[in-house]
């Protein structure tokens, strides 16, 4: 748990760190602003405070599909390319305790992009609404669900391969292709688009926007983020039998 | 403290380790030699758990490299060749990063800290960002990093490249001084250092064994005598830097005898005496396929 702790910050700190981290942060706030000041705002007659909820999860969400995979692309690839996995993988440390330490590193940095939403329901409040708290909470919980399945991803991505860029680019299309496949189902394959719409992460989102809180949906989000980082860590474990 | 048997490792179809076993006994110092691309580094990471071979066993301390690779990794102290380190720390803040990590109770690590920071000479950069050193500066982050929870066996993939002759000579004393309580395996080209500071080498050659044995052994052996000539154009008062032709011969009684008929034939004798045998006979006759002797 000690070492767990230790390498978590560790890798916590070198995101903090990193210029890029706040170049990324700043593109995605700013953007989030805009859309926000420019379109939901005007949208919702500047009182809908449900469409404001929505729109807001819904936008931040997307967000993270982009952000997410660049924060993790370079987690584990660097450290083969640089070679301080063997620094890393000589001390007693196990496999496993790596890969949740860069999830965990990466998915606390993640949380400055979905604890927003609660920041932009009070700049609601500063406008005169007066928002349902319940909602709220839930849509910010499914988006650190959604938050915390992308950074497992992204993390195994990253595993993957030793160029970081490379592990960003697959990252992406991973993620998009998670998010957005049980959307691109042709309506006539009816029984695929129902398994998938089981694992529609926005949808998930969109529910919890309004309030509804399913433990299955949460259930799903721990299992997926888990599964991604088993895997992760088989790569990780793969350079044993080349 | 390591025992090796035959050990093999094979990278997709090429073999780098074929049949590799020795022994390192509990307190001695073993220089681990080898030409380019022998095998040493391939070794130095199966034993460091780095990777498993591909066949054959390793244990360290008693403890196998595969099955019980975290109480290996607990004694072993490693500096990697290429010593990666975390460019974005400062060098307190990675070796503190690292006791954690390698298990030094909380109250005990800024002893440590202290400890490995004067036994490496990093006082002056302590607060230096790492990727802000020069090569032989991290060098010594990395040694002070193997060495920062005081593990019994110390291996270190050529702990001497990249510094300078003034650290070379105390990172040897460093490595004398732990001697004893501690096991050290270091591998390295410098044959002239390995004599100075190891007491047993082993050769490796083209992923196999090809000679383990103590120093004492090597330059303890069988004596030769050496006879230097001056060349035809040599004068005395140009003094001793003239290079002259060695021959070296197996008996004193031949030694003399060539000496004798050099100087009827009015050439000027430089040097006749015993001659030490070094690691680098040992290790010429073994790794060079054959060199032509004069
Ligand atoms: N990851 C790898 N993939 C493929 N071949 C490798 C790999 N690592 C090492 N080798 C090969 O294995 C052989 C032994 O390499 P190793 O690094 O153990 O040599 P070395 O004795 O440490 O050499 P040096 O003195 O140059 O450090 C070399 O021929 C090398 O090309
Ligand atoms: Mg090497």
């Amino acid at each position: 748990m000690n070492r767990l702790w230790t390498l978590a910050v560790r890798e916590w700190r070198a995101h903090v760190h990193a210029p890029g981290t706040w170049v990324l942060l700043g593109l995605a706030w700013f953007w989030l602003a805009a859309m926000y000041c420019w379109q939901v705002l005007p949208a919702s007659g500047h009182g809908d405070i449900q469409y404001m909820l929505w729109q807001g999860a819904l936008h931040i969400a997307n967000l993270q599909i982009l952000f997410i995979p660049l924060l993790t692309m370079r987690t584990i690839a660097e450290e083969r390319r640089s070679g301080t996995l063997e620094m890393l993988l000589t001390a007693p440390v196990r496999d496993h305790e790596i890969v949740l330490a860069k999830f965990l590193g990466a998915f606390g940095v993640a949380a400055l992009m979905w604890m927003l939403l609660p920041f932009l329901m009070l700049l609601a409040v500063m406008s005169g609404g007066d928002p349902d708290w319940g909602p709220v909470a839930s849509a910010t919980l499914a988006l650190a669900g959604t938050a915390g399945v992308l950074t497992a991803l992204g993390v195994l991505a990253s595993a993957l391969t030793h160029n970081q860029l490379l592990a960003g680019f697959l990252g992406l299309i991973l993620s998009f292709a998670f998010m957005y496949l049980p959307r691109l189902v042709p309506s006539d394959w009816q029984t695929l688009q129902e398994v998938l719409s089981s694992g529609d992460l926005l949808q998930q989102v969109e529910e919890s926007a309004r309030g509804i809180v399913d433990l299955t949906n949460v259930a799903f989000q721990i299992s997926m983020t888990l599964l991604f980082l088993f895997f992760a860590t088989r790569s990780l474990e793969s350079r044993k039998w080349l | 403290m390591i025992n090796v048997e035959n050990l093999s490792k094979h990278y997709g179809a090429f073999t780098a380790l074929d049949g590799v076993s020795f022994h390192v006994a509990t307190g001695r110092v073993v220089g681990f030699l080898g030409a380019n691309g022998a095998g040493k580094t391939t070794t130095l990471r199966i034993l460091s758990c780095f990777m498993p071979p591909s066949a054959g066993m390793a244990t360290v301390g008693g403890f196998d490299t595969v099955r019980a690779s975290d109480d290996v990794r607990r004694l072993i102290g490693y500096m990697p060749e290429s010593v990666p380190l975390y460019g974005d720390m400062r060098v307190v803040e990675y070796l503190r990063f690292r006791a954690r990590l390698k298990g030094v109770a909380s109250d005990c690590v800024s002893a440590a800290l202290e400890r490995v920071i004067s036994q490496c000479h990093l006082q002056e950069k302590r607060r230096s960002l790492i990727r802000a050193l020069s090569k032989g500066q991290r060098q010594r982050v990395g040694l002070a990093d193997a060495l920062i929870h005081d593990p019994r066996l110390l291996i270190l993939d050529e702990p001497t490249s990249g510094l300078d002759p003034d650290q070379r000579v105390e990172v040897r004393s460093l490595i004398a001084a732990l001697a004893g309580e501690h096991t050290v395996l270091l591998s390295t080209h410098i044959l002239p250092e390995a004599e100075a500071s190891c007491s047993d080498v082993i050769i490796i050659h083209k992923g196999r064994i090809a000679a383990s044995t103590s120093i004492a052994e090597v330059t303890g052996g069988e004596q030769r005598w050496r006879v230097r000539v001056a060349d035809r154009d040599y004068a005395v008062t140009t003094g001793a830097s003239a290079a002259g032709t060695l021959t070296r011969w197996d008996s004193a009684e031949a030694a003399s005898q060539h000496a004798a008929r050099e100087v009827s034939a009015g050439r000027v004798l430089l040097e006749v005496g015993p001659e030490k045998r070094t690691l680098e006979d040992l290790f010429m006759s073994v790794v060079a396929e054959r060199i032509p002797t004069p």
